[in-house]
């Protein structure tokens, strides 16, 4: 691996007596797009600002494109371009002279007109930074991280506080990205977007990594198994759910029960089957096909939602 | 360099762009110099060319107001937060702001002192090139002290306050709006370490007295260094970030020029385990061998070692080696007991003084509740709710009927719970009714 483009090895953050980050090791691959996947508060936006420069590692041996951020971090910052989170603009600055500016403090620049037309902000080039809508502003953002034709992409939680329609524009950009072979650090705490635009996932809680591969490695890594959710009138034993007809493993999550099945409809008749034994009544049901979600519940105990 | 001057660029066209600046930077300083050359001068060409230093010196000092608050408002915005991840140095971010504010100041200037010239017929502007040394060095100068309280300062708030602050020594004890000889002696004493007053005194001796750079050289030798100091502690404060905290060996730089007041006490970061409390009732020892005046023991006990009269006879001769006259003896005795402690100390009536204590023998023995008080009692408590309830607007019977409603429901869910597992209630402990009882009040 010692030709990955990104390396992070054992690295460690603190703030005050608070570890945030605590020995996390990962390496990224040329043409890759590999995502932090975490609930909030995980150590994702730090990790990243280190590998960006930003911040100063307590320790740890970190690479970005054979440099290290802290030593090298003039040459580094020509290399990278960045989408980071809570991050602005000055409210009169135009779009078109937005990209101007960013591009000029590079040495290696792109067309800020070609940029322009495939964020799809052309019709926008003289509007004022404070008069864009947010997924304006978001689009605008990733058009500037790429100004300088980056080696690496970081992108931190590009799609938090969008809405819907908007989040799946923010998607069909980036996937056109991971199509041009772009290397992309992305940070994010949905499931879904780690799974449609990840090559490969790092699941990230407490500081830690928890699990890391592709996503169907890591749901494969779950049993391949059907989920089954099902809320009860009453309180049942996990143990009792276990022993049930095709039952790979049963485990109770903020009051509702996750069962994974080899064999679906058995378990489905046999749970039915238990509850009628017991007088206890199927409040809910819920089948899904099992995703990184589950791997969370699996390594913690919680779910990855707040 | 390519860095500097875009950026340098970008703020000029923000600057333009913003209604707040003109106001501050071009309607307020041509306010203040009609004011001056209108008023006070009454248009004399002569003494309007005596104002003309201390009217530009506002114009140039104003510098710091605006661009501390642009550089707080870009780093509370995560402006800044975006440079930073580009190869922009702070050096080229603080630089740009000088150089744009140098940029943006001057045409105010020209535009005083075109009106001098044209509207009020100044007959000359003095010593030209120390005009413009001085309104240089003064710009950087107090556009440094800006970038100083941007640094020092976490919010907008702060930085407004901190402006204030600044601003009002700086126009009155400079010379710029009251003439130095006005002043008390202590305020002149001030004045003389005010870099604003080496700017009012340069600018007038400049206009009015055309005086040489060389004559002025203390004059812009101090702005100088001034500017140059505090453009370096404004470099070492600089931060990026909303949340980053100034850099520690940085906060020795910041008392150069301002001290921010830092109001976390040791208690925000203290950990329990390290809490390690003393008591306040541990004081230190003193000990007097003999009191210099007769003294009064205000409160002792004797039931456990003086039992006879030799212990008496003891207590006493203790008790004038080290000159207490008198004592309270606090017997915790009532009755016969008590008795017996008056007669043990009978022989010392002046020396001792006996408490008796209460009686609680009874206080354990039954009686009878009286049963029609209680009822009285009862009443009036039942007949308070009812009035309460009334003046509430609730029906009292219907919502007594509703507590009973819901006492019946949390039982019987209780009693079910007992019996789906094989339970009975009177069977079952008092501490395990009281658990589901806890369960299904929660749930309900």
């Amino acid at each position: 691996m010692a030709n990955s483009i990104l390396q992070v090895e054992n690295l460690v953050k603190r703030y005050g007596d608070v570890e945030a980050v605590r020995g996390v090791s990962f390496n990224v691959e040329e043409g890759q797009v590999f995502g932090l996947l975490g609930p909030n508060g995980a150590g994702k936006t730090t990790t990243v600002e280190i590998l960006e420069g930003l911040r100063t590692p307590d320790g740890g041996r970190v690479s970005v494109c054979g440099f290290d951020p802290q030593r090298d971090s003039d040459a580094l910052k020509h290399e990278i371009g960045a989408a980071l989170q809570s991050t602005s603009l000055p409210d009169k600055l135009r779009v078109m002279e937005a990209l101007r500016l960013f591009a000029s403090f590079y040495k290696r620049r792109r067309n800020p007109e070609e940029l322009l037309k495939r964020f799809g902000l052309e019709e926008k080039r003289n509007a004022f930074y404070s008069q864009l809508s947010g997924g304006q502003k978001q689009r605008l953002a990733l058009a500037m991280a790429l100004v300088n034709d980056p080696k690496v992409l970081f992108f931190d939680e590009p799609t938090a506080g969008l809405d819907p329609q908007v989040r799946r524009e923010i998607y069909d950009i980036i996937e056109e990205l991971r199509r041009e072979k772009k290397t992309i650090l992305m940070t994010t705490h949905y499931i879904e977007e780690a799974e449609r635009l990840c090559d490969r996932v790092a699941i990230v809680d407490h500081g830690k990594v928890i699990a890391l591969g592709s996503p169907r490695e890591l749901k494969a890594h779950s049993g391949g198994t059907t989920r089954i959710e099902v809320r009860l009138a009453r309180p049942e034993s996990d143990g009792a759910l276990k022993r049930l007809e095709g039952v790979a493993d049963a485990r109770e999550v903020d009051g509702a029960y996750v069962i994974h099945s080899n064999r679906p409809p058995q378990t489905i008749v046999s749970i039915v089957k238990h509850l009628e034994a017991q007088g206890n009544e199927l409040v809910s049901l819920e089948i899904a096909s099992p995703s990184l979600e589950d791997v969370f519940i699996e390594m913690t105990g919680r779910r990855l939602r707040d | 360099m390519n860095n500097f001057t875009n950026l340098t660029r970008m703020r000029i066209q923000l600057a333009l762009r913003n209604k707040m600046f003109f106001f501050f930077s071009v309607i307020f300083p041509l306010g203040m110099f009609f004011i001056y050359a209108g008023i006070f001068a009454k248009g004399d060409p002569q003494k309007v060319s005596y104002f003309l230093g201390p009217v530009i010196a506002l114009n140039v000092m104003g510098s710091f107001w605006g661009l501390s608050a642009t550089l707080v408002m870009f780093r509370e915005q995560g402006i800044l937060r975006r440079f930073h991840v580009t190869p922009v140095s702070a050096t080229d971010m603080l630089a740009s702001s000088l150089l744009a504010n140098y940029a943006l100041t001057l045409p105010t200037v020209f535009v005083e002192l075109a009106c001098a010239r044209l509207v009020f017929h100044v007959p000359n502007l003095g010593n030209l090139l120390s005009l413009a040394v001085l309104v240089t060095v003064g710009t950087v100068s107090f556009g440094s002290l800006g970038l100083v309280v941007a640094s020092v300062t976490n919010t907008m708030q702060e930085t407004q306050v901190l402006n204030q602050l600044i601003w009002l020594p700086l126009i009155f004890l400079s010379g710029a709006t009251l003439p130095m000889g006005y002043l008390p002696k202590v305020a002149q004493g001030i004045a003389v370490f005010l870099p604003a007053t080496y700017l009012v005194s340069g600018l007038q001796n400049a206009l009015y007295s055309s005086f040489s750079v060389w004559q002025l050289s203390i004059q812009v030798f101090s702005l100088a260094c001034w500017a140059i100091l505090t453009f370096f502690v404004a470099a070492q404060l600089f931060r990026w970030e909303p949340e980053a905290k100034i850099p520690r060996n940085a906060k020795l730089w910041a008392a150069a020029t301002a001290g921010p007041a830092d109001d976390s006490s040791p208690m925000d970061t203290l950990l329990l385990k390290d809490y390690k409390p003393r008591s306040t009732l541990v004081v230190p020892e003193t000990a007097v061998a003999r009191a210099r005046f007769p003294a009064i023991d205000v409160h002792t006990h004797s039931m456990f070692d003086v039992k006879t009269e030799a212990d008496v006879d003891a207590w006493v001769r203790t008790l004038d080696e080290v000159g207490v006259e008198t004592v309270i003896v606090t017997t915790d005795a009532t009755g016969a007991d008590f008795d017996r402690q008056v007669a043990l100390f009978a022989k010392y009536p002046k020396r001792f003084r006996l408490y008796c204590s209460f009686d609680y023998s009874d206080i354990e023995a039954p009686g009878p509740i009286d049963q029609a008080r209680a009822e009285e009692e009862m009443g009036d408590l039942l007949f308070a709710i009812t009035n309460l309830s009334r003046k509430l607007g609730i029906e009292p019977e219907s919502a007594l009927r509703r507590a009973n409603e819901k006492f019946t429901g949390r039982f019987d869910a209780m009693e079910r719970a007992f019996l789906s597992r094989g339970q009975s209630l009177p069977d079952a402990t008092l501490e395990q009714m009281e658990a589901e009882w806890a369960r299904v009040k929660a749930d309900s």
